[in-house]
């Protein structure tokens, strides 16, 4: 049996209780000095930073901190049809802003097109000082397996101090993988970045327990530190127009025999604009109450300029496409406007909603959770309110 | 002989929680535990390869003792043996510490020809795992199965979700899947498959059962640290506007 990670220095104790009130998790009990139970113990800390002595003393875990380690690196996703991902962007956006802080410079990895010239000159204009371009044929149709053998053996060879992916599907099951490979720590769905000024590490901030909580995170002593980040929740920067960085042009490992193989991609076509995109969302949910009123919502996003959404209830109910879900379990959207229509505002539909701008309510509900969220208001049913909204609107 | 082993969590009943404003200590809505959802898509995706191939299923978790309920109803769904890694050292380890543990099982239950684990946990939604799993054990990862189109010795063509779509590959045994809800229909137990559940063989493996250090995983292992825990901001009430009007006119000045 190991040492439990959590000690209890006697000479220092002063035997006060501060720390037993601290343990949220009822694992400190007062017997003369503090116990642990450590199958209750959770090892969150609180306790030892409650301790006015300094005796409760978490892990004695020696490690050493990677020095070497230096530069904010982004992975430059592809789409399942070789096309770059918005959220490439929005990921160099971030980049930037931390590397004002951290005073480090901002890097693109580009896994697989031979014909890189225009993907290049796009991450220069997006926020990169460095591209490193990662040529394989093989790896132009994205495939998870192979992208994480490129990504790991390039960040092993150049050790970026910061690895950003995209929280795509395909950049969360190659993220993983490639942490897994470099024996690092990853920080999945992140929301906010920050760097600490004081020990200079990633302060990772992600939704947990189905966005009732944020968590905060960091990798103290292993690099890359490795997070995965929502799209649509960290904002693009404007384009440098005509910067032109370098290029570092990387070894690739060679491509054993295939494991996983890609028979046959089948592509939602996206019709209209795509809630990630617009600038203006209108959102439906269960008070919504029928399909029929639905159209509703895409009359005011006609006479807006903007976008039709739905809450899970609207896509459960076959009201809207999956691909137009916001929340949680679907996608985050950072619009200037969002107007939740019907929407109760259930912590797993304004989970993706923490990018937005300006938020209005429409909901017969006074109590409904969405108006704690929402910067306007009105009290209403959405068939009397929106058809008046949007004759107004047209006047 | 084939054997698939697959991978659960026992998760909270319920993911409401709040932060107590005094003492910052996490409360649960209530202590009750379940197998997380998932899971049991991934049991019922393994029961699916052993009609076709033959073979075993063994269920496995890390977790306390407690978390022996979460294996009888792997086991109830259809798992034939169970193993739980319970151990102190395991405790505070992240998804690297964990992905240490569950690979080292692996190699002490002997390999394994499918890896199954659920698309994620309903209380980290990390997704995290499986694919660290795969990536120890050298073995290829297909994430968020969606449908086994075809189940060949040494060989399975699936279906699985990808973004803006889905995608049919094909990959060669030994591998790692993670499955979603919509790979097959989970039906609720009989009193029958509940009590062959209970007779089921059901092990138990500390870390000297393992390959493995106490510095390989827990706490001392774990690259990653939680610094902080808040509860998710609100903005406050909302401004009530008196009528439709008002609302365009305030649209108006925004855009």
């Amino acid at each position: 049996m190991s040492e439990f990670p959590l000690k209890l220095d006697a000479q220092r104790c002063l035997q006060c209780g501060v720390c037993i009130d601290a343990c949220g998790y009822g694992a400190l009990t007062m017997n003369e000095y503090p116990e642990i139970d450590p199958e209750a113990c959770r090892l969150c800390g609180s306790c030892a930073e409650a301790c006015p002595a300094g005796a409760l003393v978490l892990s004695a875990v020696e490690r050493e901190r990677d020095t070497q380690a230096q530069g904010i690196w982004v992975l430059a996703e592809s789409r399942p049809d070789g096309t770059s991902d918005p959220v490439t962007a929005e990921l160099l956006g971030e980049a930037r802003r931390l590397a004002e802080t951290a005073g480090e410079s901002v890097s693109a990895l580009l896994v697989g097109p031979s014909e890189a010239g225009d993907r290049c000159r796009e991450l220069f204009e997006q926020g990169a000082d460095r591209v490193y371009l990662a040529p394989c044929a093989d790896a132009e149709v994205p495939e998870e397996n192979r992208w994480a053998t490129v990504v790991a053996a390039v960040a092993a060879r150049y050790r970026p101090s910061i690895l950003l992916i995209g929280a795509t599907r395909f950049g969360r099951g190659v993220a993983a993988r490639v942490a897994a490979s470099l024996g690092t720590g990853l920080t999945a769905d992140c929301t906010r970045l920050s760097i600490d000024p004081q020990s200079g590490n990633l302060l990772q901030q992600r939704p947990a327990f189905g966005g009732n909580l944020l968590a905060t995170i960091v990798t103290p002593d292993h690099r890359p530190q490795m997070a995965s980040v929502r799209p649509g929740v960290m904002k693009a920067i404007a384009p440098r127009s005509g910067f032109v960085g370098e290029i570092t042009l990387c070894e690739v490992p060679a491509a054993g025999p295939s494991a996983v193989e890609i028979v046959a991609s089948r592509l939602n076509e996206t019709r209209g604009s795509s809630i990630a995109d617009a600038r203006i969302v209108v959102g439906g949910g269960r008070g919504m109450q029928c399909a029929a009123n639905m159209a509703l919502l895409q009359e005011l996003a006609d006479v807006l300029g903007g976008s039709v959404a739905g809450s899970r209830a609207a896509v459960e109910a076959g009201w809207i496409g999956f691909e137009n879900q916001v929340g949680q379990t679907g996608r985050s959207i950072a619009p200037d406007l969002y107007i939740a229509c019907g929407i109760s505002g259930q912590i797993q539909h304004t989970a993706g909603l923490t990018g937005a701008g300006t938020i209005v309510a429409i909901n017969n509900d006074p109590a409904a959770p969405i108006f704690s969220v929402a910067d306007y208001g009105i009290v209403g049913d959405v068939t009397d309110v929106l058809p008046r909204l949007i004759a107004a609107l047209r006047a | 002989m084939k054997r698939y082993i697959v991978f659960i969590k026992q998760v909270p009943a319920s993911t409401r929680v709040s932060i107590d404003p005094v003492t910052h200590a996490l409360v649960r809505a209530g202590a009750k535990s379940r197998i997380n959802p998932y899971d049991l898509h991934a049991v019922r995706a393994a029961v699916e390869l052993r009609e076709r191939l033959g073979g075993e299923v063994v269920a496995v978790t890390m977790g306390p003792p407690q978390a022996e309920a979460a294996l009888r109803e792997a086991m109830t769904a259809g798992a034939d043996r169970a193993v739980l890694l319970s151990d102190r050292a395991f405790a505070g380890s992240d998804t690297w510490g964990t992905g240490a543990v569950l690979a080292a099982a692996v190699r002490k239950i002997g390999d394994g020809d499918v890896l199954l684990f659920g698309k994620q946990a309903v209380d980290g939604d990390t997704a995290q795992v499986g694919p660290g799993v795969a990536a120890r054990l050298g073995l290829p990862q297909v994430t968020e199965l969606l449908r086994f189109d075809e189940i060949r010795d040494g060989q399975l063509t699936v279906e699985k979700c990808c973004d803006n779509g889905t995608q049919q590959v094909r990959v060669s045994m030994p591998c790692v899947l993670t499955v979603t809800k919509e790979a097959n229909e989970v039906s609720a137990p009989t009193l029958r498959q509940w009590e062959r559940a209970q007779g089921l063989p059901l092990e138990v493996w500390g870390i000297g059962d393992l390959d493995l250090q106490p510095s390989d995983t827990g706490f001392a292992g774990s690259p990653t640290r939680v610094v902080a825990t808040e509860a998710a901001a609100t903005k406050g009430r909302a401004k009530i506007l008196g009528s439709a009007e008002e609302l365009a006119n305030l649209i108006r000045t925004l855009s």
